[in-house]
């Protein structure tokens, strides 16, 4: 029986889903998202705006056999942002900064981040950069961008942007916000107007994508109940490894693919977790996400890039 | 090696909380029992002792995973392929555990 009811939730969720491949452009407008895929390439913005990227999952210190060199990929996820026609504002780092949070995989990140070309970068925490007691190197390193606590919300050129911690928490047998940070935002967004372009980003994805491999928040409904009046909302996670997209209403969710290494599809292995790919594949399953945001016409495009085009 | 270091570190934090029902076993004196982590999985994930049982978690996955009491009582450092990690439980009482890096893994230990 419980078997069944399993089943049965696996179905509905991979049903939701739809797999983005390649470049992938992601046109949000008027509160009605609409997609089509691209070959290679990026999208333009055609009058003044702004754009960032958003990387993820670096996890700087993994060495194993999925990739036996994440420092190198990074790099040339670092390039790849550099060499954008669109000059990103900044860039956000949807977590899993380090591997295991270990002595020094923190500096080395901060060092090779350093190489960006952007004026900023926000991060949020992923699990990973709480092993091994690391959220207090996190907080040091990370802390005066996005809060002691690692939620924090800033605005740019009329958007608004909102980042969330949804690792330090748990609740059943997944990561959770939490009341105090639930209220925090439920706060911050209550002084914004309907029609401000909202941009949420947080490590796990804040919809259900595969609760039976943590693949979700636990009280994701009551922040995007705080989120229901916003004409457009954006919601950017990682922590899974692959890009993946569904559109609720008002609100598109996206997943960024890691630098480091991917996972599994849903359910189609035993178990999440590093997935080795043949050697001549890995680039094309790691990337970076960029996001356009052009004012009035009301367009946020999403790109993928992966390190492979 | 730190790993041993930082299991003598929990057990202090443990005492001076007070709240622990199990200690940090570097002495493996009395009945001992293994809880296998494979596949993002304890096994058993439902194990009842007798008290005085050392408990020893033993990582066969190729990922990386810990050992942490719900209200982080105790946490095993990351424990890698290969490595173990084990705990003695001298009160009875039912303690609760997730891996910290995959909250959806659960286990429990009934000890009687
Ligand atoms: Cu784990
Ligand atoms: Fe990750
Ligand atoms: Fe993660």
């Amino acid at each position: 029986m419980a078997k069944d009811d399993e089943q049965v939730t696996r179905r509905g969720a991979l049903e939701c889903m739809a797999w983005a491949a390649g470049g992938l452009v992601w046109t949000v407008s008027g509160g009605i998202p609409t997609s089509r895929l691209l070959g290679v390439g990026e999208a333009h913005a055609a009058t003044p705006g702004f754009s960032f990227v958003q990387m993820s999952d670096t996890h700087v210190g993994y060495n194993k056999e999925a990739n036996p060199d994440v420092t190198a990929t990074l790099r040339e996820a670092i390039a790849k942002v550099n060499g954008l026609q669109t000059r990103p504002a900044f860039v956000l780092h949807t977590g899993d900064v380090t591997h295991l949070s270990q002595a020094g995989s923190h500096e080395v990140a901060v060092d090779v981040l350093k190489t960006l070309k952007v004026d900023h970068m926000h991060a949020v925490p992923g699990e990973h950069d709480l092993a091994n007691d690391g959220y207090a190197r996190w907080k040091d390193l990370w802390g005066r961008q996005t809060g002691e606590k690692g939620w924090v919300s800033f605005d740019q050129g009329g958007v608004h942007f909102v980042g969330l911690n949804n690792v330090s928490e748990r609740s059943g047998k997944l990561g959770a916000l939490g009341t105090e940070q639930l209220e925090w935002l439920e706060k911050d967004l209550s002084t914004r107007s309907a029609s401000t372009p909202i941009v949420v980003f947080a490590h796990v994805p804040l919809w259900s994508v595969y609760p039976d491999w943590g693949w979700a928040t636990a009280d994701s409904e009551r922040a995007m109940t705080a989120l229901k009046k916003f004409g457009s909302v954006t919601v950017l996670n990682g922590h899974i490894h692959q890009t993946l997209q569904k559109v609720e209403g008002k609100v598109a969710f996206h997943t960024a693919s890691s630098t480091a290494f991917p996972q599994p599809a849903p359910g189609s292995t035993a178990a999440p977790g590093p997935m080795t790919v043949p050697a001549d594949k890995l680039k094309s399953v790691l990337g970076v996400t960029q996001v356009n945001f052009v004012p009035n016409k009301g367009p946020l495009a999403i790109v993928d890039h992966s390190l492979a085009t | 090696m730190n790993v041993k270091r930082r299991t003598l570190l929990l057990a202090g934090a443990a005492l001076v909380a007070g709240a622990a029902t199990s200690k940090a076993a570097d002495d493996t004196s009395g009945d001992k029992q293994v809880v296998v982590i494979d596949n993002h999985a304890y096994l058993p994930p439902d194990l009842e002792v007798k008290v005085g049982t050392v408990v020893q978690w033993v990582n066969q996955d190729g990922d990386e995973h810990d050992v942490t009491e719900n209200k982080k009582a105790f946490r095993s450092p990351i424990l890698d392929k290969g490595e173990e990690w084990k705990r003695l439980f001298d009160q009875p009482g039912t303690v609760e555990y997730y891996c910290s890096l995959h909250p959806h893994m659960i286990g429990k230990i009934r000890v009687v």
